[in-house]
């Protein structure tokens, strides 16, 4: 025997797949809401990575930072003099060319452009690091977990930057910009990036207390600098996302709205097509409820499908524009994937839910009437 | 003690258009009545109406004690799946279910489905050759039997066949008609048949005459 | 409003539709099955859970009163869970029959007990309120009950007629099932939440319940929910039971109801004698079907509960999660705050995380404690420079995380300031306990509260 649940199934794929033109266009429509949908979420999610807590967990609480890069050996003079300054050092950001050297696989296929940070590394401040860390001047180099990934790396291996070969001694993790980077020293980033004695950033600790003084007497002393303290830093990212957010917010809207009436104008075809199949139904004695929950289900499978095969293309297109745009990938977090399974099968349910209320009103004579 | 199946001055209009002036018939359990006329004449309408297909404006019907027009819509159909059986003219199948599978949809509604009762209901009406054929591979006669096996397969208390011969041959007429004929006289079912054709309406054991809506003659059959 | 009063006021509504509930459906109950007048021992059994309410008022309102209240509560739940799994595997799906003369004693003391551990537990707490304020309970009292009333007189208003359908989703069994499920739902509360094998399991409930709510708010870029944010640490649970203890509270609490479900869901359905239709025998079994699934409904909703508190504990992913501590309050003696290094149930050097709430001058500002890798201490306020103050740290594994911006921060850099560290508060540590002097306090305070630019960042 078998069980209605089964049946049920049966009768959903034989109708699926008899009608498979309507079927995949409204799956289609489904599947660029979603798409949509889960780049821009994706995308911001990504944004948010990479712009957010790039500066706080070293325990500063001012930035110095320079559009043309400052020079470092006046900053330290103005810095070490300056009252109420704690600690400081300096960064120096850039990109390079690197490949796996060591690898006589494939040399050359593993190249790409990734993230330079020129630090002082004497200290593993809370990295989780396997290996040790580099010796200054020694030409060693630490490697984030997640370009350890990408490359392919070996502990001990080369690692080819711009050319220059650096030995691998360390691997780091600590969910922050670092596992997408490489860490050099200072001096040998100054050098690999052709920029002697010039540093992208100050990081700065001061008396929490006295810290609009603090940043006045940098400003004064470091002309060409913008100093900010880190709590500004952090307020304006967050109004960036915030407006970013808002973007992708309006984005979505606007495409769901625009998939959800070209769904449902799918969805009435399809209905009204099937007017006769309601009346039988009915006459046969199917409740509203009974029938419904056919079409419903119809248009939740449909849902699935397009939330699915929305997700797999939103994933895509945030990949591809992050790389265009930022030369980086983002990567979109799975919790996206139930997200857009659920937003899918919501506009599918709510575009065929629409006719199908009006189709259930009608009496079964109307419809069955044989001429 | 009222009749099996009861109406009472009913009246069914369409906007301006009247269907029915105030019709009033009664069909004992067992009876197998045929209701002829011209077409226009309200025969389809009242049919609908004994069957719950449709409200009448006015009057009230009534099947084995139950009062039809009292019943919502939901509750309706639930009565419907239980005790009629509905056999329409053109024959009104889904077309991308086999002929066993529109026989499960009926089971399905009712109750649960059960594939093998479905199958011997299809061979009860001689389709058992047939079953995993859609409606479009299948001929009009055939299409009707289904059609039947589906009616008769929730046990309903009565038949409801309006012109189910009327798109046929006069070979599928006879041989439809002779299925009835066995479902009458073996498992006493109660049908009523709408019809415009004589020779059919012959095959039944009470003939009502309709005309204009309203019911013009009643009257035993000749055989 | 003084939140004070706000959160007794919550707990008075809390235990009123819990009242109001009950009432109903067992009101609903007895006049299914053609016993309505079993309610006046429904009504003996609630004045004699006032009367132990009346009690309360003599009872000590400490630490062990707290925790026998807690018990009780526990036993309570484990009663009524006992006797619902009894009648499930002895009559399933039957109802009320049997010895007719004990069946009114038999709801009086199930009445009483069922409600007794939550009115003192409620008295209770709501006393430590008062105390914790240093005003009069009085307030409290009248405010949490006067609720109370106001929930049972508008549950009273809306239903006046019996609920619908009760006979098809519940018999005897199922009552117990459904009476033993708003146990768990209900007693998540700081005080008297402490079930030792079930805590756990209930806590993480109450947990899942608010961070869906606070995701959500957080997605959809709704300001942090101030109104929530005093109550929700009352409910934010306290960790402690291994993944085993949790294994094992899921297995006793959810094991018995999937059985049931297995057996009703999947068992035979034996067609009577003389059904000879098909269509006779096919609408018998799915009415008895449709009649064991609605049967099988409360046992499904309660193993559900317990599956997905048992989840957002972390049973189904060890470690996972962050620990959130509750902070325990403490009151500064002669201006400084005094934490003892040791209690019962609790070693500041143990590695977790602990957390303390003390009152400077109407705010409540939480204290972070923590021993750090290196074997020293760490002493902080629970609030960084950066985020908003509302939730602080939790812990997971080695690093403590933000939970305003999920910033990890190794364990070991705690007491280093600046940046997303907790800012640092100067300690003394004695051979028993945590010394910090509440103008250290103010003083760092003040870095957290300084700048307006909070507000923008919410
Ligand atoms: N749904 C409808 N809307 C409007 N008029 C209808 C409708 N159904 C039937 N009628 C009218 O009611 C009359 C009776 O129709 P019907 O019962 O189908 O006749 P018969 O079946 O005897 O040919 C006809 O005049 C027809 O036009
Ligand atoms: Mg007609």
């Amino acid at each position: 025997m078998v069980s209605r649940r089964q049946w049920f199934m049966r009768f959903l794929l034989r109708s699926l797949t008899q009608r498979v033109g309507r079927v995949a266009v409204a799956t289609f429509s489904v599947t660029i809401a979603v798409a949509i949908v889960v780049s821009a979420l994706g995308l911001s999610r990504g944004i948010r990575d990479k712009l957010g807590h790039e500066l706080k967990a070293y325990g500063a609480n001012i930035i110095v930072t320079s559009p043309a890069g400052l020079d470092q050996r006046e900053a330290e003079e103005a810095l070490s003099t300056m009252p109420g300054v704690d600690e400081f050092t300096f960064q120096l950001y850039g990109s390079v060319m690197a490949g796996s050297a060591g690898s006589a696989v494939s040399a050359v296929s593993e190249v790409a452009a990734i993230e330079l940070i020129g630090m002082d590394i004497d200290e593993s401040k809370g990295w989780k690091l396997a290996g040790r860390l580099p010796l200054k001047g020694a030409g060693e180099a630490l490697v984030g977990s997640d370009v350890q990934a990408a490359l392919n790396l070996e502990l001990g291996g080369a690692l080819e930057l711009e050319g220059e070969k650096f030995s691998l001694v360390g691997f780091v993790e600590r969910g922050g910009p670092e596992d997408g980077a490489v860490m050099l020293w200072l001096p040998d980033a100054q050098v690999l990036l052709e920029r002697p004695g010039t540093v992208s950033a100050a990081l700065v600790r001061a008396e929490p207390g006295g810290l609009e003084e603090v940043v006045g007497g940098i400003r004064r002393a470091l002309s060409v600098a913008e100093v900010k303290t880190l709590r500004q830093v952090a307020r304006a990212e967050e109004i960036f996302l915030g407006k970013i957010e808002l973007l992708m917010g309006l984005v979505s809207i606007v495409v769901l709205l625009a998939a959800s009436i070209s769904l449902s104008s799918t969805m009435s075809a399809t209905v009204l097509e099937r007017l006769k199949e309601i009346g039988l139904m009915k006459a046969i004695g199917g409740t509203r409820r009974g029938i419904g929950v056919f079409f419903v289900s119809e248009g939740t499978a449909i849902g699935v499908m397009g939330g699915v095969a929305g997700y797999l293309l939103g994933v895509l297109a945030a990949m591809a524009v992050s790389k265009g745009a930022f030369g980086s990938i983002i990567i979109v977090p799975a919790v996206l994937l139930p997200l857009g399974v659920a937003l899918g099968v919501v506009i599918s349910v709510v575009a065929s839910l629409v006719p199908l209320l009006g189709a259930l009103r009608c009496k079964p004579s109307v419809i069955l009437r044989g001429e | 003690m009222t009749a099996f199946i009861e109406i009472k001055d009913v009246l069914k209009e369409y906007g301006t258009a009247t269907a029915l002036r105030g019709v009033s018939f009664a069909v004992e359990r067992g009876q197998w009545c045929a209701v002829v006329g011209a077409s226009g004449s309200g025969k389809s309408t009242m049919l609908n109406i004994i069957g719950g297909l449709d409200s009448p404006s006015s009057g009230c019907v009534s099947m084995d004690g139950v009062d039809l027009c009292a019943l919502g819509e939901d509750p309706m159909a639930r009565f419907r799946r239980e005790n009629v059986g509905y056999v329409f003219q053109q024959s009104h199948l889904v077309p991308y279910l086999t002929s066993v599978e529109n026989v499960m949809l009926a089971q399905y509604f009712h109750s649960l489905t059960d594939e093998d009762e479905a199958r011997e209901a299809l061979a009860r009406v001689g389709m058992d050759h047939r079953l995993g054929h859609r409606p479009s591979q299948l001929s009009g006669g055939e299409q009707q039997r289904v059609c039947i096996a589906r009616a008769l397969i929730n046990s309903p208390k009565v038949l409801l066949a309006d012109e189910p011969t009327g798109n046929l041959d006069r070979e599928n007429t006879t041989l439809i008609l002779g299925l009835l004929k066995r479902l009458h006289t073996e498992e006493h079912f109660t049908i009523i048949m709408v019809t415009h054709d004589a020779y059919v309406a012959g095959w039944a054991g009470r003939v009502v005459t309709m005309e204009d809506g309203l019911i013009v003659k009643d009257e035993p059959s000749d055989r | 409003m003084n939140p004070l009063i706000a959160e007794a006021a919550i707990i008075g509504c809390k235990e009123g539709l819990k009242l109001a509930l009950v009432w109903y459906v067992c009101r609903s109950f007895f006049d299914a099955y053609g016993r309505p007048g079993l309610m006046r021992f429904f009504y003996f059994g609630v004045a004699v859970a006032s009367g132990l309410f009346v009690l309360s008022f003599f009872m000590p309102h400490d630490m062990a009163a707290r925790d026998t209240v807690a018990r009780l509560t526990g036993y309570v739940f484990f009663l009524f869970f006992m006797a619902a799994v009894a009648l499930m595997y002895n009559r399933p799906g039957k109802a009320l029959s049997g010895v007719s003369g004990l069946e009114p004693l038999a709801v009086l003391f199930a009445t009483a007990l069922y409600f007794s551990p939550d009115i003192v537990g409620a008295s209770l707490f709501v006393r430590e309120l008062a105390v914790l304020s240093g005003q009069v309970a009085g307030i409290y009292f009248s405010g949490a009950f006067a609720f109370v009333f106001l929930i049972a007189f508008f549950v009273l208003l809306l239903a006046k007629r019996p609920l619908k359908g009760v006979r098809r989703f519940l018999g005897l069994a199922e009552l117990f099932v459904f009476l033993a499920l708003l146990k768990f739902l209900g007693s998540g509360t700081k005080g008297f939440g402490e079930i030792s094998l079930v805590s756990s399991v209930q806590q993480g409930l109450v947990k899942f319940v608010h961070d869906a709510a606070h995701q959500s708010l957080l997605f959809l870029m709704v300001p942090d929910h101030p109104l929530l944010v005093t109550t929700t640490w009352n409910f934010i649970g306290f960790f402690f039971s291994g993944p085993f203890t949790a294994f094992l509270a899921l297995l006793i609490l959810a094991g018995p109801m999937l059985g049931y479900l297995y057996v009703t869901l999947t068992g035979d359905i034996p067609i009577p004698e003389g059904m000879d239709s098909g269509a006779e025998r096919r609408m018998y079994r799915a009415e008895k079907r449709a009649f064991r699934r609605r049967r099988s409904v409360m046992a499904g909703a309660f193993a559900l509960l317990v599956f997905i508190s048992w989840y957002s504990v972390g049973g189904g992913r060890a470690g996972a999660t962050l620990e959130l501590p509750e902070p325990r309050p403490i009151v500064p003696e002669a201006g400084v705050v005094s934490m003892d290094l040791s209690g019962p149930g609790f070693d500041l050097m143990d590695g977790r995380l602990y957390k303390f709430s003390v009152n400077l001058e109407g705010e409540t500002v939480v204290l972070l404690v923590i021993r750090r890798p290196d074997g020293k201490l760490a002493v902080t306020i629970d609030a960084c420079e950066i985020c908003p103050p509302d939730e602080g740290y939790g812990r997971s594994a080695e690093y403590v995380v933000c939970v305003y911006c999920m910033t990890p921060i190794p364990i070991e850099t705690l007491g280093m300031p600046g940046g997303c560290n907790p800012i640092p508060l100067e300690a003394e540590i004695t051979d028993s306990s945590v010394l910090v002097l509440m103008e250290e306090i103010a003083a760092k305070w003040r870095f957290v509260t300084s700048s307006k630019s909070k507000e923008g960042i919410r």
